[in-house]
């Protein structure tokens, strides 16, 4: 096949690739709209009548706020209003006179004239009441777990304060620019993608060394070779066991039953669809924590070959990360069957599983990496994984939302890259959106940045490796 | 005549770490307390050789003058610390038959398996398959998983599978004698066929009547040095007579 005939092949493909994912995630990076969690009811205020006034900051993090939801002590007991005001700084932005509903819920309606002062600190303004009190809290709860909160805000009754927040609940909308900038960094990759493939043309022909001919040499000589061994620890994996290929069907549902057994009075109240919340975490940490304890083990569990016989050695890590990831693969369907069981609507954003799930794969592949060869040189470090591993399973919400970690954690929580992948995941799934393109870039960062750096330990060291098995 | 291996000051120093840390705490131990020495030792020390095409090169030396090490040089396993080694042909390395078999896969996958590990394509061994099932005769157990064959068939099968890929070069440690006494002739006459036929073999052995039947030329290596190279029965008469006078 010619290069032109080729090119053109690889340019249709990747302009119907950017297409289809231009319509899936077309409406959900222009607008997104956002519910703040209220905190839990701990205690009422003192009544507000006549001049007795509470005042609560609050920074909105949405463009424009167009629900504020504040919760009285009224429940039951009809009449009586109070005067509401959003003011920034002496500016007062909105005002209105309400009164509670009869579940007690006090609902400021700001659609008419929505508050657009996102990252500003507001006050809200409650006065001239009729005796009415307001809920405010100091924890927040999953389930039936409660815990205690820290709040940069204040709130503040007739000037004097109170600890704890109002039981507020903020509604409201933020825009986003990133489809205007779609087409334009679209056609930017195509044309660093087409430089690339021409830069690696025109090496080929003048027989330079390229980076990308190199790669492509090594993975035609040696496809057949990782063909057989990810095969091969494939069909090993359930060789004499009775029920085989369906045990990887039977295995995420079974451990999802189990953790829904133990956790369900604890949070399932809290969280939305809790099963396929439940099964999505345990499917991907499963994976994470096989493909690398097997990608760790691959070099040393193949010392008889590697001392006999020459091969690229990185074929082994590889092949453990992406036999595994068969098993990954086959697993979304009983996901997707846990999802129909339990009546999560399916939409367009799960076209976007590929995505998240070659991330994590290539992600694991980095890791497997770096510990086989740290492997070859420190057998401590199987020891060591194990615990991490637990640490880490404790530090992703896999069986419980992320709403129970304390706010000025939440930054550091972050950082793991297990939270991106599963964060991106729920999203797709349950939440049935696609999430914004940082998600997208935290979760290509960390994948990349995982495997380069896995390559660069790998490379350094693989040349030793022999003398230390 | 092509050259197909060409040796060029290959230096292999076995650093010894003379505490011998495997594990982390070790290691940190002996570190903060200086005493990571290390001892060199040289298994190979500046040898030089070149090995053209057709030629089979025997290798003789005494137990720990560094044969199987120059081996593992020339099949790439063991990168030099000095010098360098480079081959022009495919390398089919013997070190030890059937060290990439699994045993829970059946005789046919393994083929497969073995020849992906010697970097050979699918195409390649699908010609080839029926050729090494019938060398290795085993057709009645092909597709058994290799834990239930005894050890000479399964001797037979790797044998079969190293030797019927054509490999340009043949790396063997330690002359084959594989299966029963009939096998055994069968696979002597495959690698005298491979010999007279192009390829270029290099081999170890300590049975120095073997080396001055099937070999061209041989090297003799003396504790890592390259003491001697020349014409197979020159050699062997030189380190024969180092043996014994």
């Amino acid at each position: 096949m010619s290069f032109v005939k080729k090119l053109l092949i690889a340019l249709a493909v990747y302009l119907v690739l950017a297409g289809i994912f231009f319509l899936i995630v077309r409406d959900d990076w222009s607008i997104t709209a956002e519910t703040t969690d209220p905190v839990n009811r701990d205690a009422l205020t003192r009544e507000l009548a006549g001049e007795t006034e509470a005042r609560q900051t609050f920074v909105p993090a949405v463009d424009q706020v167009k629900l504020i939801v504040l919760q009285t002590g009224a429940a039951g007991t009809p009449g009586g209003q109070i005067e509401a005001a959003v003011l920034d700084g002496d500016e007062e932005l909105f005002r209105t006179v309400v009164s509670p509903e009869a579940d007690g819920s006090l609902v400021l309606d700001l659609s008419g004239q929505p508050v657009e002062r996102k990252g500003h600190r507001l006050s809200l303004v409650l006065r001239h009441g009729s005796g009415i009190s307001l809920w405010y809290g100091t924890t927040r709860s999953a389930g039936k777990i409660s815990v205690s909160i820290r709040t940069d805000e204040t709130l503040t009754v007739s000037d004097e304060p109170v600890a704890g927040e109002l039981v507020m609940q903020i509604t409201g909308v933020s825009f986003m620019p990133y489809t205007r900038w779609y087409w334009p960094v679209t056609a930017g990759i195509g044309l660093i993608l087409l430089a690339l493939a021409l830069h690696a043309r025109r090496c080929k022909k003048t027989g330079r060394k390229n980076l990308f001919n190199t790669a492509g040499e090594i993975v035609s000589r040696y496809s057949y070779l990782m063909k057989t061994l990810i095969l091969r620890d494939f069909k090993v994996r359930y060789k004499a066991s009775l029920l085989g290929v369906l045990w990887s069907f039977l295995n995420p549902l079974l451990m999802t039953l189990v953790y829904l057994f133990v956790f369900s009075t604890l949070f399932q109240s809290s969280i939305l669809h809790f099963p396929v919340y439940l099964m999505s975490g345990i499917i991907l940490f499963n994976y994470f924590s096989e493909a690398t304890n097997l990608g760790m083990q691959s070099i040393v569990g193949n010392a008889g070959l590697i001392t006999k016989v020459y091969l690229p050695k990185y074929a082994f890590p590889i092949s453990k990360a992406i036999s595994s990831s068969i098993n990954l693969i086959i697993s979304m369907i009983p996901m997707l069957i846990m999802m129909l069981l339990t009546g999560v609507p399916f939409h367009k954003s799960l076209l976007l599983l590929p995505f998240v799930l070659s991330c994590l794969v290539v992600f694991c592949v980095g890791i497997g990496l770096v510990l086989s060869a740290v492997m070859v040189f420190f057998r401590d470090v199987q020891f060591l994984w194990g615990i991490l591993l637990t640490i880490l399973n404790f530090f992703s919400p896999i069986f419980y939302p992320e709403s129970i970690i304390p706010a000025h954690f939440l930054k550091f929580y972050h950082l793991n890259p297990l939270y991106q992948y599963l964060y991106f995941m729920r999203t797709i799934v349950i939440s049935g959106i696609s999430p914004n393109p940082v998600s997208y870039l935290y979760c290509i960062l960390a994948s990349v940045s995982a495997l380069a750096f896995g390559i660069l330990v790998f490379k350094k060291t693989q040349h030793r490796f022999v003398l230390y098995l | 005549m092509s050259t197909m291996v060409k040796v060029d000051h290959v230096s292999m120093n076995f650093r010894i770490n003379a505490t011998h840390t495997t594990s982390m705490k070790e290691w940190v131990i002996a570190m903060l307390r200086g005493k990571l020495s290390y001892q060199d030792f040289f298994a190979l020390d500046d040898v030089s050789f070149t090995i053209e095409q057709g030629d089979v090169v025997g290798i003789v030396g005494e137990n720990g003058s560094g044969k199987s090490t120059l081996l593992k040089v020339i099949s790439g396993i063991y990168k030099p610390t000095g010098g360098s080694a480079v081959t022009f042909g495919r390398v089919a390395p013997m070190l030890e038959l059937g060290s990439g078999f699994d045993y829970e896969m059946t005789g046919r996958e393994n083929i497969f398996l073995n020849g992906a590990l010697m970097g050979y394509n699918e195409k390649f061994l699908k010609s080839k398959y029926d050729e090494i099932v019938s060398f290795s005769e085993l057709e009645e157990f092909i597709d058994q998983p290799i834990k239930t064959y005894s050890s000479g068939m399964l001797m037979r099968l790797a044998f079969s599978v190293a030797t019927l890929v054509n490999p340009e070069i043949l790396i063997v440690d330690e002359i084959l004698a594989v299966g029963d006494e009939r096998f055994q002739e069968k696979s002597y006459n495959r690698m005298m066929e491979l010999m007279h036929g192009g390829t270029t073999v290099l081999m170890v052995s300590h049975y120095l009547n073997k080396i001055r039947e099937m070999c061209t030329k041989a090297i003799w290596l003396n504790h890592g040095k390259l003491q001697m190279m020349g014409d197979a029965t020159e050699v062997c008469d030189a380190y024969h007579s180092y043996l014994y006078d």
